[in-house]
This record gives C-alpha cells, structure tokens and sequence, in this order.
C-alpha cells in the first residue's frame, strides 16, 4: 500500500513525471535535428602525393584547420562542409623546386558564417611550409619542422611542439597560444590577443600585441634575441634561476617590476628610471630580451 | 528687485503679452541675461505659430520627452507650476520644442567638448594611460572597413576595433616623440604602432584577395 500521503502525491509526483515527459518530448526532435545537421555536413577526403618539403596553403574563411605531421611524402586534406552552401577547391601546382598545394574554401550565394563552415584537418610530410588562414576557429599545428605562417582575424592560435624553420603568426583579436617551441624562429603580432609562451626559444623571438597581455614562461634560452612589446598590455616573463640572459625593460609610462635576481650590466645603453626601466644580466649573459611597453606594466620573476 | 528667479517665474506672463511691473522693467533693464532671454522668447513666440502647422507628436511623446529630460537631470521631477520649465511645456511651445532640444542637445556637446579638451581636466571615469584610448579613424580607414563589409559584414567590428587600437598606439607614440623628440624608446613605438597599423591593413587586403 502506498503510504504517502495523498496530498505529497498531488505535489511531488508531477514535479517528478513532468520532467521525464518533457524531456522525452525533446530526445526526438534533438536527434532529429542532430540527424538533419549530420546529413547537412559532408565529409571529405582528398590525398596528393608530392616530393619532399611540398608548400601547402590552406585558406578557410569560417572554421578551423588544424595540421599535424603525416607519413611519406603526402599530404592529406580531411575536411567537413557544414552545408551546401559552401565548396572547396583544391590545387597542385610546383615546378622542379617542388610542390605546391593549395585548399581553398569558397562560401556560394547566401551563405551565412554558419553554413559556410568548413572543419579541416590536415596531414603534411616533414619539412612542409604551411600556410594557414581563418577569421573564425581555432588555427592549430603540432610538431612540424617546416616554416609556418598563420594568420586570422577574431581566431585563436594554438602552436604547439614545433622545431626547426620558422614561425609567423598574426592576429586582430585572437589569443596565441605558443609551447614547446625550440630553436625556432618566432614572429607573432596581434593588436589585441593575448601572446602565452611556455618553453620558446629560438635565436629569434620577436611578439607584440597592442592591448593583449603577453606573458612568457620559460628560459630566454638557445642564445636568441627576445623582443616582447605592448601598447597597454602588461608584459609578464616567469624565469627559472638557471637562465642566462641580459635584460633591458622599459615601459614609457606604466610601471616595472623586478623580482628576478640580476647583476648590474657594465655598458647599457638605457638608462634605468627608477619604476619605469631597469637592466640587468642572468649568468652569462646568453640570450638578450628587451621587454617594452608604453602604458603597459612589466613584471620579470623568479619561477 | 527681483532676482533672476523671481524674474524667470514671471516670465511666463510677460512673454505671453502680460505688462511689465516696475520691478521686472528695473531688472530687465539691469540684467543683460535676463533681458537675452526675453529677446530670445519673444522671438520663439512669433515663429510658434509656423511651427504649429506641422505635425505634432502625441501627447506621449511629449511625456516621453518629459521623463528623458528629468532622467538626465535636465528638469527637475516635479516643476513647480509657473516654472519656466512648465512654460516651455506648455501645449503652445510644444513644436518649438523640437529644434530648441536639437540646440540644448548641441550646446551639451559642445560644452562637454570644451570641458574635455581643456588641459588638466580630469573628469570622472576619464582613461589613464592604463586603459587604452578610443581613437578616431581617418578616411583611409573608414574605406577598408567598407571594403571589409561590403565582402564580409561580421568582420567589421572586429577591424574596427584593431584599427581604433592601433591608431590609439600612434597617436600616443606621436604626442611622446613630441614632447621628447630624443626618446629613443618613443622613436620606436611610434615604429611599432605604424607597423601595427600596416599589419591591420594588409590582413584586410589579404582578406579581400582570398
């Protein structure tokens, strides 16, 4: 026999049965409409065998790309239209100097950010020179030794893992992410993102953001010259106590802060102003960072 | 004599076609404000009448007016009645209202504009050199942001926004270099701020030939 009472009955059982009807109500027209959008995107795939270090260019107006390393010499393009509304074009030129392939996405008449989404993942033989671009969705790459370019508008970046050649990445708004990169060469711009370095290095290493904050967390290691510069974005290096390197860090009108343990440089040609720059040298001097800011603040510390 | 208060309670009467009382005539006489304002209602008063041939809003429009005003601390809630506020209220002047609020709304700007750019001013909530200016684009910029939307509507405000910043850059790297013209650091952001500008606009050429 039921003991509850009848009016706990009245009170709690709709409380417990409606939910279960309405969200039995909703499993259908949710799986209907993952079905219908599952049917609207189409993917594909397209291989092109090339020679070794084969450029390749992929150019996205919506949606991300994302590349890693592939086997052989081959380049693999996997891609997911998000409707029909939206076509890729594909092409493989070179010459005797070698290969060029190029993806192109092209949005079709009343195409909207949405419907003109194209996903890609692509694959590429060691050594490749990648080109990317998209104004929305992530732009990543991982453990490629070729040189690479990377540019979008409000995208993020996400470089990770890279060795050897060249980096250069540039964005309006989008944060960039960089790790684990050594001995390369690094050029990233953007006027509003924010710039994260874990573990960068590489003879030359060169960022700015406008209003972005950039923070660096590593070494200054691999004997390389480090520029760091903002705007209004504050600079923030976390350092371990082995690091060598001589520093000059200035911001015109915010403030510096050292915590880092620096000897006095012998010949600088900055001269400190007590708040707004100081200089100083870590061990041996190996590496030399500037730091700059004009209304930023700058922050160099001790991990 | 009556203050300009006790005058401007008055001046209802007076600029309706009342006479003037020995009192209102000394202070007139000896006021030059008060003696402007009346000048300036008089001249209202006659080109009302023009006025009142267009359409006129409807009574909640006026009241919408009404609380716009007292929301921004123009006129007070509740005026008292045979204030000059319930002058300019009443059903008469209503179509002048209009253009005399366009030159209310003017003279506001203008004021602020001044007060603005009056060096040493420090007004609530102005931005420090921490808090990145809202810079003004010039016609070049207005031209890519109109190619940008002419292809790509969504991407505007984003190159908007980073042109504003950069210029932002320029204009604080230029007033530096001008105020220290041997600031080597300055010398170099201003270097950063163009470059950064130059990079804006070749990511919207490079947008516009893809």
């Amino acid at each position: 026999m039921d003991s509850t009472p009848r009016v706990t009955q009245r009170l709690i059982l709709p409380r417990l049965i409606l939910p279960r009807v309405v969200l039995q109500g909703m499993v259908l027209p949710v799986a209907l409409l993952a079905v219908s959008l599952a049917a609207a995107q189409t993917q594909q795939e397209k291989r092109f065998s090339c020679g070794p270090k084969p450029t390749v260019s992929v150019v996205n107006e919506y949606g991300p790309i994302a590349v890693h390393p592939g086997t052989g010499n081959q380049v693999i393009v996997r891609y997911v239209l998000h409707s029909d509304k939206v076509e890729v074009d594909t092409n493989q030129g070179g010459d005797q100097t070698g290969d060029r392939i190029t993806v192109e996405s092209h949005r079709l008449q009343g195409a909207t950010g949405e419907t003109a989404q194209v996903d890609y993942e692509v694959l590429v033989p060691a050594g490749a020179v990648v080109f990317i671009h998209s104004n929305s969705g992530t732009l990543s790459a991982e453990h490629l030794t070729g040189d690479v370019s990377v540019e979008g508008a409000a995208t993020p970046v996400d470089l990770r893992g890279m060795s050897d050649g060249h980096i250069r990445v540039r964005t309006l708004s989008g944060n960039i992410l960089l790790a684990d990169i050594r001995q390369v060469h690094v050029v990233a711009n953007t006027i509003g993102g924010d710039i994260t370095m874990r573990n960068v290095d590489g003879p030359m290493v060169e960022v700015s953001s406008n209003n972005g904050k950039i923070h660096y967390d590593g070494d200054f290691g691999g004997m390389g010259s480090y520029k760091l510069n903002s705007h209004s974005g504050d600079i923030d290096a976390s350092i371990p106590a082995t690091a060598s390197f001589d520093v000059t860090a200035t911001s015109v009108k915010g403030q510096v802060d050292n915590d880092f343990p620096l000897q006095p440089k012998s010949h600088s040609i900055t001269i400190p102003e007590k708040g707004h720059s100081f200089v100083g040298v870590a061990g041996r001097a190996a590496s030399s960072v500037f730091l700059h800011t004009f209304s930023g603040k700058i922050r160099l510390k001790q991990r | 004599m009556l203050s300009c208060e006790q005058f401007e309670e008055l001046l209802p009467e007076v600029v309706d076609g009342g006479a003037w009382n020995a009192d209102q005539q000394t202070h007139a006489h000896g006021c030059a404000k008060c003696s402007s304002l009346v000048e300036d209602l008089r001249e209202i008063a006659q080109e009302a009448p023009e006025l009142a041939g267009m359409h006129e809003p409807s009574p909640r429009v006026w009241e919408e007016l009404r609380k716009s005003l007292v929301a921004e601390g123009i006129i007070r809630p509740q005026p008292k009645p045979g204030r000059l506020m319930d002058f300019f209220f009443s059903p008469r002047w209503r179509p002048a209202l209009v253009p005399l609020g366009a030159m209310v709304a003017l003279i506001i700007i203008f004021v602020a504009y001044k007060s603005d750019s009056r060096p040493g001013h420090a007004a609530v909530n102005t931005p420090t050199v921490d808090s990145p200016k809202v810079a003004a684009l010039d016609d070049d910029d207005m031209q890519l942001l109109d190619e940008i939307s002419s292809r790509t509507p969504a991407l505007r405000a984003t190159f908007e926004d980073n042109l504003r910043n950069a210029n932002a850059y320029i204009q604080d790297a230029k007033d530096t270099v001008a105020k220290s013209p041997d600031n080597d650091a300055a010398q170099e952001d201003l270097m950063h701020a163009y470059n950064e500008k130059a990079m804006v606009y070749e990511m919207a050429i490079s947008h516009s030939s893809h």
